[in-house]
């Protein structure tokens, strides 16, 4: 069991991530979702031991991941870019088979077959996705109680990534092991994560099973006989509304039904109803942060 | 698993990969060490070579390349010695390089080892990968040794020591460039501290050591200009310094050269076994622990996230600023020295904060690459100027005022002073010679800067001391700079010593010692020294006043009993004050008798040596007097024979001696000016004494006008406008009034006198024989 409480972590004199706390329980898979430089990495390192946190603190099992570096065996931290690139999948596995106790060659040996990658071939001659499955590979073998996977989905073509979610899914659930990703790909958190949180450059904006994500939200299409404007819509919980003459698009916060009862008390030529994505909500969550590309150039 | 079981085995894994890794740089160092150590061993195959057997076997034992002297010459023997030290910082870059890249340190921190272990096991790794390379290459020439000239007690003691002092040194290499990789950022960055780190204890040494000389008077440390030879000063005068030189300063240059005086030099000289001194080297290694537990305690502690980034290396930045700056501003109050203390100190001061200011800049930017971040981080700047101006205080303020601490004399139970040569000079005066195109070229050089022939004598009698005391106390106060020097050294009755130098005192300081040398006490002591040097001495060479007659005569040469008398008769002279303290411008000076170390006759010039008879015990009979081509010799003992020396002049007179001081040509013209507008053409008076040179007429020097870059040929001779004597009565007046040498004095008077052949002196009249 993965937990963080409070943990802050600053870079010459600006915080990274502030005060962030959850908990990741056993047989659990926790997605982070954040744009990029929003802190993901760095809540990672911090939680694999390699950054000490200035305040707060990651513990695995009830033990300090940076303070008692035993408790690192049960952990395989996946990071952005792989260690030995000189050196080949079967030398890598010896060199960790020092480092983690269970670890298994013949669990390599299996993946490699899997995947089909020659466990003698040098590193070097690996393309980016192939070093991305070295290192799952490696992290497997390692037969770790809680795997933190740093953007490991980047490079993977659709077949290695729906046969890596079902390797994820399969080894979470058979060795009832905590797992943390981080990735951009919103549809892969969706589709394997039990929980998502947001973080959004210092601090968790949202933290929900994915079951709950899309719960309280819901997006609506709308077309009325006249034309209207925002403040038409001033008695909703509005994320965000897009007004195009007597059409509307809105998501809203809140119950699915009440909503659209009030919406019809409105009087509307026609409604529509949708579930929200999860990139779509990650978009909202993280609407007002980035530039409007349209603007860029007018 | 338990977790202390764990740990062992992580360790136990990192130690071995590590190992493995880097066994193959064992073998570069012991091939290194083979080759560069052959040396050593070599002076030690002629330490024992006394027997011609064996010094047979040290000429075949050349033919085995591990013994050619040849390979270790010069660069050669220095590459061999830098190649440990290099691969010592490269070994380091290996071992801790991964925590200078982000990826690589992502993942050796996320693994299950603790900090200290992974250093430490890397340590040790690198640690026995240097160990097995110079123990196996010592013990490959040590076994080869043994197997040509046998094995000894004295081979393997060396192989120890050279064990002991080698493996520290690469170890502290290998230490302070880990501390450098561990609070570095970046490779270029680590590289750079590396090489700063390394220089330090040099750094430091050559700061110190510069700061106490310009900084205090009478520190216990020589000046040497621009570094010239420190260690050697150092280790003469036992100071502190000195004590941890060997082992923590000047290691790699020093320590590793040094190892051949330390084992072998006594050796190569033929003397006993030295045994060499392994406290010094045990000081290094516990310096080196300490300093690996210091980086592991960094490591331990250092910041993940500034791997690959330049400019985080704080510490490393102030202390490389501050080590080559303070390095630098003592350079540059050494370079004036010569101007008063008040001068040397503030431009000492003054060039520390610019080159401070200046170096902060260009290291920073140079790291940081960021005018804003140099901005911000500004303040470092005062920090650092602070740090430099506290060592300036703690050498200029506190060690100064220690060193101007008189002991009292109730303390006091001997005190040594080195009497400048000149106040012996009168007497001992050592002079060499050049000869040049059959004339005899005579110059004479003073050796007061020669620290061997400086006579250090002891005092003991409460007049003596209180005499020295007001001497140093009169030389802390004086602000004057001169340029004579003078030891002093205290033994106090509690058993220590206090060593006081003073570089730059003047001619009225030594003056003020000379009452010393007139005691009862200093004469028994002279006597004595006459004596045991009198053993060494040869047949003496008798030289006219001015030089130009050099002469052994045979009668002298032949009787080994009448060499004796006269060594008596100048012994009872001695004993009698009747030889005058120094050069004696109230008495007529006849001519001085030179002994040397030499057998003249050897060099003799008349190549005649058919006409002499050799006995059945092969001494040389002289059939005439020799004239001796003193111009071979370049160190004599010169006695002056003054009138009233009794003793001496009887001896000379009874076996009709005295005539061989007489000059062979007459002085026909003499030209006179005042010391002080003479002096510019004269050598040697930087010691408050004056020497003559006597010249062949056609002798000419070279003089380069740096202006033009052209060469002239001068002639030595006085200034237009010198007084010119040609009659005869002037000439007899004036020639017996000449001196080859005398102290100086504002009233003496510079001389060229020119003999009738064309040859000539530049001489002196000194003041009290003026008139």
């Amino acid at each position: 069991m993965i937990e963080v409480k409070n943990l802050t972590k600053g870079f010459g004199g600006k915080n990274a991530i502030e005060d962030i706390s959850f908990e990741v329980g056993s047989g659990s898979i926790y997605g982070l979702v954040g744009f990029n430089g929003a802190g993901k990495t760095t809540l990672l390192k911090c939680i694999a031991g390699v950054y000490k946190p200035d305040s707060g603190e990651a513990l695995i099992d009830s033990k300090n991941t940076f303070t008692c570096p035993a408790i690192r065996q049960k952990m395989f931290f996946a990071a952005d870019s792989f260690l030995f690139p000189e050196s080949t999948m079967y030398k890598t596995g010896k060199f960790f088979a020092g480092y983690f106790p269970n670890f298994s060659f013949e669990m390599l040996d299996k993946l490699c077959g899997v995947f089909g990658i020659d466990k003698n071939a040098r590193l070097t001659s690996f393309s980016k996705g192939m070093l991305r499955q070295a290192e799952l590979i490696a992290g497997f073998s390692a037969m770790p109680e809680v795997l933190l996977l740093d953007e490991s989905f980047d490079g993977l073509d659709p077949a290695k990534r729906n046969l890596m979610n079902n390797l994820i899914l399969d080894y979470t659930a058979e060795k009832n092991c905590s797992v943390i990703i981080s990735s951009h790909n919103l549809h892969e958190i969706s589709d394997i994560c039990d929980r998502v949180a947001l973080i959004d450059g210092k601090k968790i904006r949202m933290d929900r099973s994915v079951d709950d994500i899309g719960a309280d939200r819901c997006k609506f299409r709308l077309v009325f006989d006249a034309e209207k404007n925002e403040s038409d819509f001033s008695g909703f919980n509005i994320k965000k509304i897009k007004c195009e003459g007597k059409m509307v698009t809105l998501s809203l916060i809140g119950s699915k039904d009440e909503n659209e009862a009030k919406l019809r008390e409105m009087n509307p030529l026609l409604i529509e109803k949708f579930p929200l994505s999860l990139e779509e909500i990650f978009l909202e969550e993280m609407e007002g942060s980035d530039y409007d590309f349209r603007e860029i150039f007018s | 698993m338990t977790s202390e079981r764990y740990s062992l085995k992580t360790f136990g894994f990192t130690y071995l990969r590590a190992l493995k890794k880097y066994l193959s740089i064992a073998f570069l160092i012991c091939a290194a060490g083979i080759l560069y150590m052959n040396r050593i061993f070599s002076v030690i195959l002629q330490s024992r070579g006394a027997s011609p057997e064996v010094m047979q076997a040290e000429k075949n034992a050349r033919l085995f390349i591990f013994f050619d002297n040849s390979l270790n010459s010069g660069l050669t023997s220095i590459f061999f010695g830098l190649t440990w030290t290099v691969l010592a910082a490269l070994l380091a870059l290996f071992a801790y390089g991964f925590m200078l890249a982000p990826h690589s340190s992502n993942i050796r921190y996320s693994l299950g080892i603790s900090r200290n272990s992974q250093f430490t096991a890397r340590y040790l790794a690198v640690a026995t990968v240097g160990f097995a390379g110079i123990f196996t290459s010592l013990l490959i020439v040590s076994a080869a040794n043994a197997a040509f000239y046998g094995s000894s007690k004295e081979l393997w003691i060396t192989f120890a020591f050279l064990l002991f002092a080698h493996f520290t040194s690469f170890m502290f290499t290998f230490t302070l460039t880990a501390i450098a990789v561990v609070l570095s950022g970046h490779l270029f960055e680590a590289i750079i501290y590396s090489a700063v780190l390394n220089f330090s204890p040099s750094l430091i040494n050559i700061s110190l050591s510069t700061l106490l000389t310009t900084m205090t008077k009478g520190s216990p440390i020589k000046y040497m200009p621009l570094y010239s030879d420190y260690c050697t000063y150092l280790d003469v005068h036992g100071n502190i310094l000195a004590k941890l030189n060997e082992g923590l300063f000047n290691y790699s240059s020093l320590l590793l050269a040094g190892l051949d005086e330390n084992v072998c030099f006594d050796f190569y000289r033929g003397e006993i076994f030295n045994m060499p001194d392994f406290r010094k080297i045990f000081v290094a290694f516990c310096v080196t622990a300490l300093l690996a537990a210091l980086a592991c305690f960094f490591h331990s502690r250092r910041k993940v996230e500034i791997a690959g980034v330049m400019g985080s290396a704080n510490l490393l930045e102030g202390w490389s600023v501050v080590t080559v700056g303070t390095a630098l501003a003592a350079t540059m109050g050494s370079i004036y020295y010569d101007l008063e203390p008040k001068f040397v100190k503030l431009i000492t001061v003054i060039s520390g904060i610019i080159i401070m200011a200046v170096g902060y800049t260009v290291v920073d930017l140079m790291f940081r690459r960021s005018f804003k971040e140099y901005k911000k981080k500004i303040w470092h700047l005062p920090l650092e100027i602070c740090v430099f101006l506290m060592i300036i205080f703690a050498t200029g303020v506190i060690m100064n005022h220690a060193y101007m601490r008189i002991p009292a004399a109730e303390k006091i139970a001997s005190i040594s002073v080195s009497l400048p040569s000149n106040l012996n000079s009168a007497r001992y005066n050592n002079i060499s010679y050049t000869a040049e195109d059959e004339k005899i070229a005579i110059i004479g050089i003073l050796s007061d800067s020669s620290e061997e022939k400086t006579v250090y004598e002891v005092f003991e009698t409460a007049d003596e001391i209180n005499l020295i005391r007001s001497v140093n106390d009169s030389l802390n106060k004086s602000d004057k700079p001169g340029s004579l020097n003078i030891y002093i050294e205290y033994k106090l009755k509690n058993g220590k010593s206090v060593r006081r130098i003073f570089d730059k005192a003047r001619l009225e300081n030594v003056q003020a010692l000379y009452p010393l040398i007139q005691s009862e006490n200093f004469h028994r002591k002279e006597l004595i020294h006459f004596n045991r040097k009198s053993e060494e001495f040869y047949c003496p060479v008798f030289v006219s006043p001015n030089g130009s007659s050099t002469v052994i005569p045979a009668e002298l040469y032949n009787d080994e009993f009448m060499q004796a008398d006269l060594k008596k008769a100048i012994w009872c002279d001695i004993r009698d004050g009747n030889m005058p303290f120094f050069a004696d411008g109230g008495r007529k000076l006849l001519g001085y008798i030179a002994y040397s170390e030499y057998d003249q006759a050897d060099y003799d010039d008349y190549d005649d040596s058919d006409e002499n008879e050799v006995n059945e015990n092969g001494f040389t009979k002289l059939k005439r007097d020799s004239t001796v081509n003193i111009g071979c010799f370049s160190d004599y003992s010169l006695i002056p024979v003054y009138e009233g020396m009794g003793s001496t002049l009887s001896f000379l007179k009874k076996n009709g001696l005295d005539s061989y001081f007489k000059d062979k040509y007459d002085i026909v013209k003499i030209s006179r000016c005042i010391y002080e507008e003479g002096e510019q053409y004269f050598s040697n008076n930087a010691t408050g004494l004056l020497s003559a040179s006597i010249y062949p007429k056609n002798y000419e020097f070279e003089l380069t006008d740096a202006e033009t870059d052209t060469v002239k040929l001068l002639k030595p001779g006085l200034p237009d406008n010198a007084e010119v004597f040609t009659g005869e009565k002037d000439i007899a007046e004036l020639s017996e009034k000449i001196r080859l040498n005398c102290l100086a004095d504002d009233d003496g008077y510079c001389v060229k006198a020119e003999y009738e052949n064309g040859d000539y002196i530049l001489a002196y009249i000194p003041g009290s024989a003026a008139g």
